[in-house]
């Protein structure tokens, strides 16, 4: 969990980057260059995120099962 | 099921690493184009999300197939991550699609046969979604998005040509630019990116379906 | 041809019961007659705007009022036993799709021949000298809805929620046909001068065989216990 935790801080900190770097290049319509590929990859990790959840989530329920099931 | 293997592992990064190469070079290193300016580089995550939601949708066809013929489960298992997964990514097509349309044509929305064939795709496969949620026995929902499977794909064609039709019909046909080079490679490079994205996040999301269709079978032996 | 004589006994036995009762057939008309009204009251007595869209406004009817008859397109069976019993019909299980879809598409048709003269009352169109095109259109449109509808409502009959599965699963695949549809209708009314219109049945038509070959094909899977 502690590394979702690190990408979530490291995004954070790109889209700071991102948006000081367009400011300092003086791009036109950086608002939406910027949503655009922050909402790209927040889709992206957000993704990754809930399918590792859900991972250890279903892990955690069938080993649950084994262990009451056993010697039936 | 085990551990997270060596290789996926290593898929992820890669797949993380060629993202943020592909996304440095699309905003930073590429120069802007000439016409569009800096918001044409959103063309480089637009394209490639389109492109990978399409070939999401492709797999969950020809896997949709092989288990109408087959009847093997994990055909299902893969179709049902692929479509999961190929939602994702046509999710956010539109939604860059709409970043780039606002700047460029000063409206978030219009009825391009692309645009709207996507929106539509987006339908079909949110039903399948919907289906597989209501349908409780595992081989009945597998046959069931099969068939929805097989047909929302199989419409996808006649679909994009009668918009095409309906946007065309009474405009004349916009002539293609020829690409340059460094807007290709570009192109070419986060496409690639998003393709390993796309793996990555299949051989993960196949896993979970593995451990899903465990969870389901044990459950039912212990009902 | 076995198969075509099972089709109409089945086709046969639902008009009948329908003939018998009407269920279907006034419920369908009323609402679409409902349906057609509730849009001119929503867009104003503007007739040349009403005209304009009377296409369009037209097949949302349509579509509307299919749905309704759609989902009961195995009601008949359902109440008496279940699909059950319509499994259990001897031979090819295609014979019920061909027959189900024939008795949605007379149906729908019967209730367009009183929709479509009252869309021209409400939106103050003259349909008489476009009446051909109109009925090609009518036809056309009319199969592919059913052709998918009835198909889809095999699919959904035994869903939990299927009031909102069949809609969600049938309006994406019906794209084409509500464009090919509305803009023939369309084209046609306003008098068609470059042909166009044409081409829109072409797309109709090439649904309509394509779907037709694929949804009879894949019927027994979606039929199967």
């Amino acid at each position: 969990m502690r590394k979702w935790s690190v990408i979530g801080v490291v995004y954070v900190v790109a889209l700071i980057l991102l948006w000081v770097y367009t400011g300092r290049v003086g791009m036109e319509n950086r608002g939406f260059v910027f949503a655009g590929y922050g909402l790209t990859w927040g889709a992206l990790l957000w993704y990754a995120f809930r399918l590792e959840s859900r991972e250890r989530t279903t892990a955690r329920a069938v080993e649950s099962f084994e262990v009451a099931g056993a010697g039936d | 099921m085990g551990p997270i293997s060596a290789v996926e592992k290593f898929l992820g990064i890669l797949a993380l690493l060629s993202m943020l190469v592909g996304s440095y070079v699309g905003l930073v290193v590429v120069p802007a184009d000439a016409a569009q300016g800096n918001v044409q580089r959103l063309m480089y995550v637009h394209v490639p999300a389109a492109w990978l939601a399409f070939l999401a949708f492709f797999v969950v066809f020809v896997m949709s197939v092989l288990y109408l013929i087959q009847r093997d489960e994990r055909w299902d298992r893969v179709a049902a991550s692929s479509a999961e997964i190929g939602v994702v990514f046509t999710v956010v097509t539109l939604l860059l699609g709409m970043m780039w349309g606002k700047p460029t044509w000063g409206v978030f929305w219009t009825w391009d046969p692309r645009l709207t064939t996507t929106a539509i795709l987006l339908a079909i496969y949110v039903g399948y979604g919907a289906l597989r949620s209501f349908a409780e026995d595992g081989e009945k929902r597998a046959r069931w998005s099969a068939i929805v499977g097989v047909i929302g794909f199989a419409n996808v064609p006649i679909v994009y040509m009668s918009v095409t039709w309906w946007r065309t019909l009474h405009q004349p046909p916009s002539s293609p630019r020829s690409v340059a080079p460094d807007i290709l490679w570009t192109l070419m490079l986060n496409l690639a990116a998003f393709t390993i994205v796309y793996i990555y996040l299949m051989v993960r999301r196949i896993r979970f379906a593995r451990l899903e269709g465990e969870l389901e079978k044990r459950m039912a032996y212990n009902a | 041809m076995s198969l075509l004589y099972r089709a109409w006994a089945i086709v046969w036995k639902d008009l009948l019961i329908e003939a018998r009762t009407k269920q279907s057939f006034n419920a369908m008309v009323f609402f679409a007659a409902l349906v057609l009204f509730i849009f001119s009251f929503a867009l104003g007595p503007d007739t040349e705007l009403l005209q304009q869209v009377a296409g369009g406004l037209l097949w949302v009817g349509i579509a509307f009022t299919g749905l309704l008859s759609l989902s009961r397109t195995y009601q008949n069976e359902e109440t008496s036993g279940g699909l059950e019993g319509l499994r259990a019909y001897p031979g090819d299980p295609r014979a019920i799709y061909l027959g189900k879809l024939l008795g949605n598409i007379v149906l729908l048709l019967l209730v367009e021949a009183v929709l479509i003269p009252a869309a021209g009352i409400l939106f103050q169109a003259n349909l008489w000298p476009h009446a051909l095109g109109l009925a090609a259109v009518s036809v056309l449109g009319t199969i592919g809805f059913s052709l998918v509808g009835t198909f889809y409502s095999a699919l959904t009959v035994n869903l939990r929620a299927r009031e909102v599965m069949l809609p969600l699963l049938l309006f994406p695949a019906l794209v084409p046909v509500l464009l090919g549809a509305v803009n023939a209708t369309t084209l046609i009314l306003e008098g068609d001068l470059m042909g166009e219109a044409v081409v829109w049945l072409r797309v109709l038509g090439a649904f309509d065989i394509i779907f037709f070959v694929i949804c009879i094909w894949i019927f027994p899977i979606a039929l199967e216990e």
